[in-house]
């Protein structure tokens, strides 16, 4: 079973993501702000990242960073999960250095999610 | 000067000179004849002193000869006293002139004397001459100076040798020569002319005959230097002639009477080496008065006064003539502009002479008539006008009233005016906006009170300058406006309205944005002038940077809820909570469809946002039209396949286009998707045609069309049709405007190509092909924003 952390700090979105991606088979981990998110997955070492930016503590593109430089965290994939256009500045500046998947939250379904998942983890 | 001037002076000089001439050779002329007198008279005395020498000398010499006689006399020469003595007292009787003849012997005494007392005494008494003739070898005869005689009188003595028998020198024999009974002899007979009279001086210089007795014995012989500076003329001749026998005339001064006198002197060599000098003298002012120079005289006074007259009374006749020809003319002309001065127009001038006088009077007279004529001509004129006037009078009395009544009721209108003109006025001030109205060089000509406050300018610092230099400005973002491109100067050349925001300067050089709208004043096509209008946005600025945020914070957060509903919905239809009550189906869609109209509205608000705070981040690639068109069109084929309406794409080449790609798609996927929400029947084609430097893309659509009325509000915010038909699917009514900003922002546009209601629309919009100059410009524009809006979010 693959495991999922979703770094999410609305609690309706986690929830809502965890309960699809559980019914999907998936085993689901939570973080709620961004230090919570960087320590589990540095401990952890989930199999996919579901990343979003604004976040409390500290934001998703230095929890990316950051990962990116463990030797771990430089392997592991990840999906940006925003409202962030693609091409805000320092988005683009991650994607570019720190190759990643990117989503835009307000336009994707959740079943998209799964899909877009699935899809990552096939490749790898 | 008049020629007839020149003549008349000319000849005035000359007679002067005449006079002058002739006044100085009379005067010559008298002279040279006085000297010429003065002259003939000094050789007559001359010749008279020559004369009177050569008598002397005579006189003198017979009186020795006389003597030498009576030397050889046996008596005399032997010298025996008694004897001796006889024969003189026989002698003297035969020579009454000779007087105290005696016999000296050889040891200087006398022998004999008529003078017995003598006889027997030393010679050598009477005088040292007489030794003279013991000491000379040849024994010449000597004679005494001119001695005063103790009874009176002048004489000389004279002694000759007596030679005895064997011829040896045996003594003297001499007498004196009295000088009274000698020049009574000779001189009286001597007539000198005018008064003149002879002096004999001896060679020592003593006067011893003179007609004024005072003189005689006088020794008038300068004995210093001093004295010789001063002595007359003649004293010194008469020396030089006692030395070198020399004779001559001399004008002189006398010393003695201070007269001037001519004289002539001769020498008289009249015995023994001695020299008397005969002096002729006559005074200048005797001769001057002898007859024949007063006779001159009244010739030349005659003559002198011929020479006056003969000057004067041609100047006279001058004078006269003057007066009659020049002053009384001029005079006649004061006397006659003074009349007229006074009135008298009558008068006139008598012309009597072609000359400049006579011209003078001549125009006189033609002014003087000339000068009546038009007083004339005034005073009918006056008259006639006066009459004139007395009917203007009564007419515009008429007028008057009506003049009144048309006043009365131009005061109203003019009330009336003033009241619009307040109103205007009033207006004008009170409107928040600034106003300026300028000319049609863009010169200031008036600026209402609003703009003053806003600019900090004084009206009198703005009326009549040049807008564009009088207000500094700049763009928003801060860079510099090109005069040309400012509003005002656009409008005026253009003749269009336009619409800029900027930043004006106010007087103390603090900046406020403003927006400005320029409308130009057109008359016959010609901007005769703008009137522009502006405001202070910085409120509005502040206000929409609010709303921006707001906006933008609103639509993230809304954003966070909007996408759990839509997720959560879709799980419940997908089953993710279990099975589905058939019963909340139909309202779970409809929250679904809330759910995506409120998703849409937002994204399309953050997108205004976005365009209007200028934060949308263009990013421009170079790419084929064609894969772009394709995607969309496929992407919506469903829907148009849900609708069984048609969505093709024809004729699209490979244009490679400048553009964001992103950006292109959003525009594609709202005006196709709007073609599919109002097309019911037919279809939607997708077209492209190449225009310079753009590639215009068409969506051809056979829907419903848009009215002209809609066609103008489409682009606006929040724009929706007005015939909006139940169950037709509701946009939000930014997606066009967000399409044509876009468009516009890449470098294109975005238009309705043509409309027709129930027939269907054209939309078109247009990208800069990819290298051409539209592109190069678009793409500096963008980098110049970029630059410009560092915190794109």
């Amino acid at each position: 079973m693959k495991r999922i952390l979703i770094a999410e700090d609305d609690l309706t979105l986690s929830k809502m993501y965890k309960t699809k991606l559980e019914n999907y088979d998936f085993e689901v981990l939570q973080a709620m702000d961004g230090e919570e998110a960087l320590k589990m997955s540095l401990n952890i070492h989930p199999d996919l990242i579901l990343l979003d930016i604004d976040m409390p503590k500290m934001d998703g593109l230095t929890v990316m960073r950051k990962l990116r430089e463990d030797v771990w965290g430089k392997e592991v994939p990840v999906i940006i999960f925003t409202n962030q256009e693609a091409s805000d500045d320092r988005l683009k500046d991650i994607l570019e250095n720190h190759p990643a998947f990117y989503l835009v939250k307000s336009n994707t379904e959740p079943w998209e999610i799964v899909e877009k998942i699935e899809e990552v983890l096939h490749m790898k | 000067m008049s020629k007839k001037t020149k003549i008349i002076i000319s000849s005035f000089i000359l007679v002067m000179i005449f006079l002058a001439i002739g006044l100085f050779i009379i005067r010559q002329v008298y002279n040279q004849l006085q000297n010429e007198l003065v002259n003939q008279y000094a050789q007559e005395n001359l010749t008279l002193a020559k004369q009177t020498a050569l008598t002397l000398e005579e006189e003198i010499r017979s009186t020795e000869d006389k003597l030498r006689l009576i030397s050889k006399l046996p008596e005399i020469r032997d010298g025996n006293t008694e004897l001796c003595n006889r024969k003189l007292v026989e002698i003297a009787a035969l020579n009454p002139r000779i007087s105290n003849i005696g016999r000296v012997g050889t040891d200087k005494k006398f022998k004999c004397s008529l003078n017995k007392a003598l006889t027997g005494t030393d010679a050598g008494k009477l005088g040292p001459y007489i030794s003279q003739i013991f000491r000379d070898p040849i024994h010449k005869p000597v004679m005494s100076r001119v001695i005063k005689v103790p009874a009176g009188g002048y004489a000389v003595a004279l002694h000759v040798p007596v030679i005895d028998e064997s011829g040896e020198f045996a003594g003297t024999v001499g007498g004196a020569i009295y000088f009274e009974e000698f020049s009574k002899k000779f001189l009286k007979d001597i007539k000198v002319s005018d008064q003149g009279y002879i002096v004999l001086q001896d060679d020592n210089g003593t006067i011893f005959y003179h007609p004024e007795k005072e003189l005689i014995g006088q020794n008038i012989r300068p004995k210093t230097q001093q004295e010789a500076a001063t002595a007359s003329a003649i004293t010194n001749l008469i020396i030089k002639s006692s030395i070198d026998g020399s004779s001559g005339t001399s004008r002189y001064v006398s010393t003695l009477d201070n007269k001037e006198k001519v004289g002539a002197y001769a020498p008289a060599e009249v015995s023994a080496g001695r020299k008397w000098i005969v002096i002729v003298t006559v005074p200048i002012e005797n001769i001057l008065d002898s007859p024949l120079i007063l006779k001159t005289r009244d010739v030349f006074g005659q003559l002198l006064l011929l020479v006056v007259a003969a000057t004067i009374i041609p100047l006279m006749l001058l004078v006269l003539y003057l007066i009659l020809s020049v002053f009384r003319p001029i005079e006649n002309i004061g006397k006659a502009a003074t009349e007229i001065g006074k009135g008298n127009l009558e008068v006139k001038l008598p012309v009597k002479s072609y000359d400049e006088i006579g011209k003078l009077a001549k125009v006189f007279n033609e002014m003087a008539i000339k000068l009546k004529s038009s007083y004339e001509e005034l005073e009918q004129r006056v008259i006639k006008r006066t009459a004139e006037l007395g009917t203007k009078v009564e007419e515009l009395e008429k007028t008057k009233s009506v003049t009144l009544n048309i006043l009365e009721d131009l005061n109203e209108e003019k009330a009336k005016i003033m009241n619009e003109k307040a109103k205007d006025e009033a207006i004008l001030t009170s409107i928040g906006e600034g106003m300026i109205v300028t000319d049609e060089h863009g010169e200031i000509a008036k600026i209402n009170e609003q703009a003053l406050v806003m600019l900090g300018f004084k009206e009198e610092e703005l009326m009549g300058k040049w807008i564009t230099k009088a207000l500094k400005a700049e763009k928003e973002d801060g860079t510099e406006i090109p005069i040309d491109e400012r509003a005002m100067a656009e409008a005026l050349t253009t003749g269009q309205k336009v619409t800029q925001k900027l930043n004006y300067f106010r007087k103390n050089n603090t900046k406020f944005p403003a927006s400005i709208t320029v409308t130009p004043i057109v008359i016959n096509n010609k901007p005769i002038g703008a009137i522009e209008i502006f405001r202070d946005i910085t409120k509005e600025n502040e206000l929409a940077h609010l709303k921006d945020e707001f906006v933008s914070i609103a639509s993230h957060e809304l954003r966070t809820p909007m996408t759990a509903i839509k997720g959560l919905i879709s799980m419940i239809f997908e089953g993710d909570y279990g099975p589905l009550n058939d019963n909340l189906k139909e309202p779970l869609t409809d929250v679904a469809h809330s759910t995506e109209r409120l998703i849409n509205l937002v994204n399309d608000m953050l997108n205004v946002s976005r365009i209007e705070a200028g934060r949308v981040k263009i990013n421009l690639s170079n790419f084929q039209v064609k894969s772009a068109i394709d995607e969309i069109v496929n992407v919506l084929q469903p829907i148009a396949k849900d609708k069984n309406i048609y969505l093709k794409a024809e004729n699209i080449d490979s244009f490679s286009v400048q553009s964001d790609n992103d950006k292109l798609r959003q525009i594609l996927n709202n005006i196709i998707g709007n073609s599919l929400k109002f097309t019911d029947k037919g279809g939607i084609t997708v077209t492209e045609k190449q225009s310079n430097d753009l590639l215009n893309i068409y969506v051809t659509d056979t829907g419903m069309g848009i009215s002209k009325e809609d066609q103008n509000k489409l682009f606006g915010k929040f724009q929706q049709i007005s015939t909006q038909q139940a169950g037709r699917p509701v946009g939000t009514g930014l997606g066009l405007y967000v399409s044509r900003e876009l468009a516009r922002k890449m470098g294109g546009d975005m238009w309705i190509e043509r409309s027709e209601m129930g027939k269907g629309s054209v939309f078109a919009f247009s990208i800069p092909i990819a290298g051409s100059e539209k592109a190069k410009k678009s793409k500096e524009q963008i980098s110049k924003e970029a630059v410009a809006n560092p915190d794109q979010k």
